[in-house]
């Protein structure tokens, strides 16, 4: 999401007044681009307003004013030349027609989506384009004749949405991303619920008319077939449980749905009632909704990436004539050479040819400082280049490197929810036994007391024992959770996590990109305006540097480097010296550019002074997240913390406070410490969660029993997880662990109503007064009340844990 | 009271005709992406575009399936 700056607070005069680029809404700073009365931020702003205004498309500023997107440093596609890489990315080709999908996470606003399904205005090679705006995704009809893949990409990219496109996109097959069948089951079992109902009125009035009822009769048990083809999944289920020799909460329904039916075929064939119909099918049409209620799914979303989300999908193999070409990640063996650039990142592990080279390990290992590697040394699959292109030659395939392996462990073969019983399954091992002795023991009572009614009574008890309200409550319940959590910046994979989340009581942190941030927001600004070109200065100096602190700054600088850069210098401990297109930049500490007055206690800051003249200096400050101290402080009873980090050792300072004295603090993490750590933790009996943000905390995630993965941007890279938090969330993770436990306390009182529903229910079936009428009242009755308790507990509970919070990330 | 039964058979024919236009609803796409619809349908089309047929153009569902 765009951010618009806010205007500065200081006064200023009327002629400083900040102007805003007309198409991103950014401030220009100093030297605004101006086209007439236009006044653009930068180049590439101004070059997608004139390709759209050329296209009669200036629409999309009447939209969404100061809402484009701002195109940064174009990719290079060349690669999608290759008619094999094309085909692996297109859903569907034929001569006149090619059909593609892309992932665009910079699409944003209504003007975005206006834009994006016009596209065939500015290029008519393409026939027709359609954006779904949940997924952030675009899929395009053009003609391949006279259009190339490369040039519907570049197009994109020109206009601001550059697409995704990773080796997972490659490599995952297109199939259909909705489930539809659920609504096709929810449709036909709300038809045939309502007309059994309506067909079922004579009978609850009394009309005493035998043409009426036998036929009402007959098309009530027609109409219950389709319920029965709707309700199949409990069925499955229920199946696939006992084979297991498990029972599940779908078997008591099961049981119900199959005994409903077959007591009322009974009825009807020998006339002795119009059977139970309106029941069951009422039962299956409230089952499917709360089976939709439940699965609750967040399309921008994913929960499975690995790797393969993280890869590129080709890189540039240098032949031994030291040509280019374009390869597929998948074609890359030992042996091969490759030409690696400025933040491309290393596929496989193998040696560096012509090096030295920088590389980010950031991501893969957690330590945020780039590692200096010398001509001939080993390099690991993962890392990205920082600084001049290298030459690497490989010596495993992708699948074998090191970084890959990781996911070849067994954590990540098995699955979580079906590991742990959820807490209705446990609750169905007790009752269904219960309610199989009860309909046995009243039936050996009626045969003693009057045989005829043995079969009304047993076939009574295990109607009325379906635990209908008893199987809404936990779906309505978690569900409920899942949408308030979700409101608040925690998105979790299934309803199944928060009965996981209640049980906790270990919580493990990673240290880099979770506790602190790695975001530019500590980047602070003091002293003249700087402009553009200045800006562009510094940062093409600190392109150049590693340090931290250069990093954090080049990462905080929106605008695209300076090209000529000549006379680099990196004094240790002191500062940066360059030119740039002749003009001399130093940055650094005060000394180094001479700066008067003190040197500043507490904060970085970088000093700039360009040709000469000292113009102010940029403020580093500490990055833990807010509120982390709190939310820590909350954590502390009830909870076992962890920190475990890639970083450094010398990295703890200032964390130290955030974590009571008894947490361990574990430094230099490899991800398979990080995994190890979290099962000996399980070993002791634990329930452990692993609060991770990188790949180095993929294996960790994934073993523990709630891996949550923290993101500043929804839309960027997540390691697969059990649930996603919003870094502005994080604070509120007390709240979320004790909403969720007592979420499981809500689902203990309502299934202590329907327990007492099923009593009164027993009570009619066991002295054989169960008669359809009343059946059809209790049942609804029964689920309606437990469905209206607790999705307003849930409510009034969230109100209460959020409303003592003094922000809310939602508002 | 025969009438009834003329009555009955109309009912369940008109709640099957509204079944069929759920279900090809759902298999139009219509219950994929809530979000995007609503907005589309707020944009003013240009009027006298000779490619207006594009946009109104309703996308090839059995190419989809492909």
């Amino acid at each position: 999401m765009k951010v618009l700056d806010a205007p500065p607070s200081a006064p200023l005069l009327e002629a400083d007044a900040p102007v805003f680029c007309y198409h991103c809404g950014n401030d220009c700073g100093g030297t605004p681009i101006s086209d007439g009365d236009k006044d653009f931020c930068c180049s590439g702003c101004a070059t997608v307003y004139q390709l759209l205004h050329d296209n009669g498309l200036s629409d999309f500023y009447a939209i969404g004013a100061g809402q484009g997107s701002r195109p940064t440093e174009q990719g290079k596609y060349a690669w999608l030349d290759d008619p094999k890489v094309a085909e692996r990315l297109l859903d569907y080709q034929d001569e006149q027609l090619a059909k593609a999908t892309f992932h665009l996470p910079d699409m944003h606003c209504a003007a975005c989506i206006w834009l994006l399904e016009h596209l065939f205005r500015i290029q008519p090679g393409i026939s027709r384009s359609e954006v779904d705006f949940p997924r952030r995704e675009i899929s395009l009809n053009y003609d391949p004749s006279a259009l190339h893949l490369r040039q519907v990409v570049e197009l994109l990219d020109v206009l601001g949405y550059p697409p995704k496109l990773t080796l997972a996109d490659a490599e995952e097959t297109h199939q259909r991303k909705y489930d539809r069948k659920r609504w096709y089951a929810l449709g036909i079992a709300g038809f045939c619920f309502g007309n059994i109902m309506l067909l079922s009125f004579p009978e609850y009035l009394g009309v005493q008319d035998p043409r009426l009822t036998v036929l009402f009769q007959w098309l009530n048990l027609a109409l219950s077939i389709p319920v029965l083809h709707s309700a199949r999944g409990w069925f499955r289920s229920a199946w696939n449980g006992l084979r297991h020799r498990d029972i599940n909460m779908d078997v008591p329904i099961a049981i119900g749905i199959t005994v409903l039916f077959g007591r009322s075929l009974f009825d009807i064939i020998s006339g002795a009632g119009p059977g139970y119909f309106d029941s069951l099918a009422g039962l299956v049409f409230f089952l499917l909704i709360g089976r939709i209620y439940q699965d609750k799914t967040y399309h921008l979303l994913s929960f499975d990436r690995d790797y393969r989300s993280y890869f590129p999908i080709s890189v540039t193999r240098l032949q031994p004539d030291q040509t280019e070409e374009q390869v597929q990640i998948r074609e890359l063996a030992a042996g091969d050479r490759l030409l690696i650039r400025n933040g491309e990142l290393i596929p496989a592990d193998g040696y560096l040819v012509e090096g030295p080279a920088r590389l980010d390990y950031s991501f893969v290992t957690g330590e945020s400082d780039p590692v200096e590697i010398e001509t001939g040394a080993k390099i690991y699959a993962g890392g990205r280049l920082v600084g001049a292109p290298v030459e690497v030659v490989l010596e495993k395939e992708v699948a074998q490197a090191h970084l890959t392996k990781l996911w070849n462990h067994e954590a990540f073969r098995k699955q979580k929810d079906a590991e742990v019983a959820g807490i209705s399954n446990r609750v169905a091992r007790a009752f269904t036994p219960t309610i199989v002795l009860t309909a046995i023991g009243a039936g050996i009572y009626w045969a003693f007391v009057d045989s005829t009614m043995i079969w009304n009574v047993v076939t009574s008890v295990l109607i009325v024992a379906c635990p209908c309200a008893l199987a809404l409550s936990t779906p309505f319940t978690l569900g409920h959770i899942v949408r308030v959590f979700g409101k608040r910046g925690f998105f979790l994979k299934s309803h199944a996590t928060v009965e996981r989340l209640a049980k906790l009581d270990a919580l493990v942190f990673d240290k880099t990109g979770t506790i602190t941030n790695t975001q530019a927001s500590g980047v602070q600004w003091e002293g003249d305006a700087l402009t553009e070109t200045d800006q562009a200065a510094v940062k093409a100096v600190l392109r150049a540097s590693v340090h931290p602190l250069s990093r954090r700054i080049y990462d905080a600088l929106d605008v695209v480097p300076a090209p000529d850069l000549v006379g680099f210098e990196e004094v240790k401990g002191k500062g940066l010296s360059a030119q740039v297109n002749g003009v001399p930049v130093q940055l650094g500490q005060r000394t180094w550019v001479g700066a008067a007055g003190e040197a500043a206690n507490g904060v970085s800051e970088v000093w700039v002074r360009i040709n000469g003249v000292v113009k102010g200096r940029y403020t580093v400050l500490q990055t833990v997240r807010p509120g982390i101290g709190e939310a820590m402080k909350g954590l502390e009873n009830g909870y076992a913390l962890a920190l475990l980090s890639g970083d450094q050792e010398y990295a703890r300072s200032g964390l130290g406070a955030l974590l009571p004295d008894s947490a361990p603090q574990l430094y230099r993490q490899s991800p398979e410490a990080k995994l190890h750590y979290i099962r000996d933790l399980q070993d002791q009996d634990h329930v452990v969660a692993m609060v991770g943000d990188g790949l180095n905390d993929a294996g960790a995630l994934r073993q523990s029993d709630v891996g949550i993965a923290v993101t500043d941007e929804l839309a960027a890279f997540t390691p697969a997880s059990d649930g996603i938090l919003e870094g502005r969330a994080l604070r509120f993770l007390p709240q979320f662990l004790r909403l969720s436990q007592q979420g499981m306390q809500l689902i203990y009182i309502s299934f202590g109503i329907s327990f007492l529903y099923n009593l009164v229910g027993l009570w009619f079936a066991v002295n054989g007064l169960l008669s359809p009428l009343v059946a059809a009242i209790l049942m609804p009755l029964s689920s309606v009340s437990v469905v209206v308790f607790t999705t307003l507990g849930v409510s009034w509970l969230a109100h209460r844990s959020f409303s003592s919070t003094p922000s809310n990330p939602a508002s | 009271m025969n009438i009834i039964f003329l009555l009955i058979g109309t009912s369940i024919l008109v709640a099957l005709a509204f079944l069929l236009i759920f279900i090809w609803s759902v298999r139009s796409g219509q219950y994929d992406d809530s979000y995007t619809p609503a907005v589309r349908m707020l944009f003013d089309e240009p009027v006298n575009q000779s490619d207006t047929q594009d946009v109104t153009e309703k996308p090839d569902r059995v190419e989809a399936r492909t």
